[in-house]
């Protein structure tokens, strides 16, 4: 065999290698989706979607919430990485709600980070995006959502921040679905929430100091994948960015955000509620 | 082969975003197309829907904190929703609408600056 040859045959399996994973590359490592989906019903019935979003409003009300973090699972279940059950959280916040009537309505209103879809703007740039529970509960791929219930001295630090120009200084835009929340380069849903909520807590707009404090008291959650598709995760998805990592890949989930939040004594409650159908 | 490889790699790259178009964000018409038809949907199955123009910020005092650098917790916030004592914040019982909030269509409006509507 020529040495031409060889090269020609050794390039020819390696494309078709890539061709094999590459497909295949998404699911184990999407940790998120961080993307608007109202009105792409898929789970749920409209009907279905009004029933569940007023359960959780119902439920977060009952309990005096006037802030909390609702995570959905806009994946299904088997397609996301091991540990990581959920992909998209926001806040949802207890407000007076101005309708077109002139009325006024207490219920939730949601505060999400949503990718683009490339259309609207492009899938790695994020944008703060305010919305209601419906919009939330539409993007549902499984008949349950995770809730953290902040302290009420959390929440009230939450708002504080919500409610200033502080919470639109902590958005970074460049967004990857698996950025690493103790690195500034990239943000996503979690990683979003997690700097307000380190904000709040610290009490300080600094980002450097957010991270300083995150990097010594938050443990975010490693997502299971090995180097070859570390490798080539951002061939497959231009939100795949891996370049914010130095060692294996981390991202800020419900899982590590509770665990923050209860270790530190942050959070009256966590727990997922099940759609009553 | 040369073909068929060409052929394998372009298709292994199309099928990701084949398979990522279902969670695609809407762009604004289709929101706003998205938006009327919720309304009418859930209308058809007897849930009650109101727009909402504006979320209001009415029971929170947050006043005191919009200045980046300074102590947003130190600053009173938060100081209007304790009317009930500050061991009531966020811990006691909140109503909540039973009508499903949606957000209204996307703005339509002219080009064309337009004269003020007559008063009645």
């Amino acid at each position: 065999m020529t040495p031409h040859r060889f090269h020609g045959r050794a390039l020819a399996l390696a494309v078709v290698a890539l061709t094999l994973i590459v497909p295949i590359l998404p699911a184990p490592v999407q940790a998120q989706d961080s993307v608007s989906t109202s009105g792409a019903l898929t789970h749920f019935t409209p009907a279905e979607v009004a029933r569940f979003s007023k359960q959780i409003e119902g439920d977060l009300a009952g309990r005096g919430a006037r802030v909390a973090i609702v995570f959905r699972a806009g994946r299904a279940r088997e397609a996301l990485p091991k540990g990581i059950a959920y992909t998209h959280g926001a806040f949802w916040v207890y407000r007076d709600v101005k309708t077109a009537e002139g009325k006024v309505e207490h219920g939730y209103a949601v505060y999400n980070l949503y990718a683009g879809d490339g259309k609207a703007w492009p899938t790695t740039v994020s944008r703060l995006v305010q919305d209601f529970p419906y919009d939330f509960t539409s993007g549902s791929t499984v008949d349950d959502v995770a809730v953290i219930v902040p302290s009420p001295e959390v929440q009230r630090r939450l708002l504080a921040v919500i409610d200033s120009p502080t919470y639109a200084a902590l958005h970074n835009p460049a967004y990857s679905t698996i950025a690493n929340p103790l690195s500034p380069k990239y943000q996503n849903c979690n990683g979003f929430m997690l700097d307000v909520i380190a904000s709040a807590v610290w009490d300080t707009t600094d980002r450097d100091q957010i991270r300083a404090d995150l990097r010594a008291h938050y443990t975010p959650t490693k997502i299971q994948t090995g180097p070859v598709l570390r490798l080539l995760a951002p061939l497959a998805d231009a939100r795949l960015r891996t370049d914010d990592h130095s060692g294996p890949l981390r991202t800020a989930t419900y899982e590590s955000i509770a665990a923050f939040m209860r270790d530190n004594g942050l959070l009256s409650d966590a727990y997922s509620l099940t759609f009553a159908r | 082969m040369r073909s068929l490889v060409t052929l394998a790699c372009l298709a292994s790259f199309a099928a990701p975003v084949a398979a990522f178009a279902q969670d695609s964000v809407q762009n604004g018409s289709n929101a706003a197309k998205a938006s009327t038809e919720v309304v009418a949907g859930l209308g058809a199955s007897g849930v009650q829907t109101l727009s909402a123009v504006a979320v209001l910020p009415l029971s929170v005092a947050a006043t005191g904190s919009v200045v980046t650098g300074e102590s947003l917790v130190a600053s009173g916030v938060g100081a209007g929703q304790m009317a009930g004592g500050a061991t009531a914040f966020a811990s006691t019982p909140l109503p909540v609408t039973n009508k499903v909030i949606v957000a209204q269509p996307a703005p339509r409006l002219p080009h064309d600056a337009q004269p003020p509507a007559a008063k009645p």
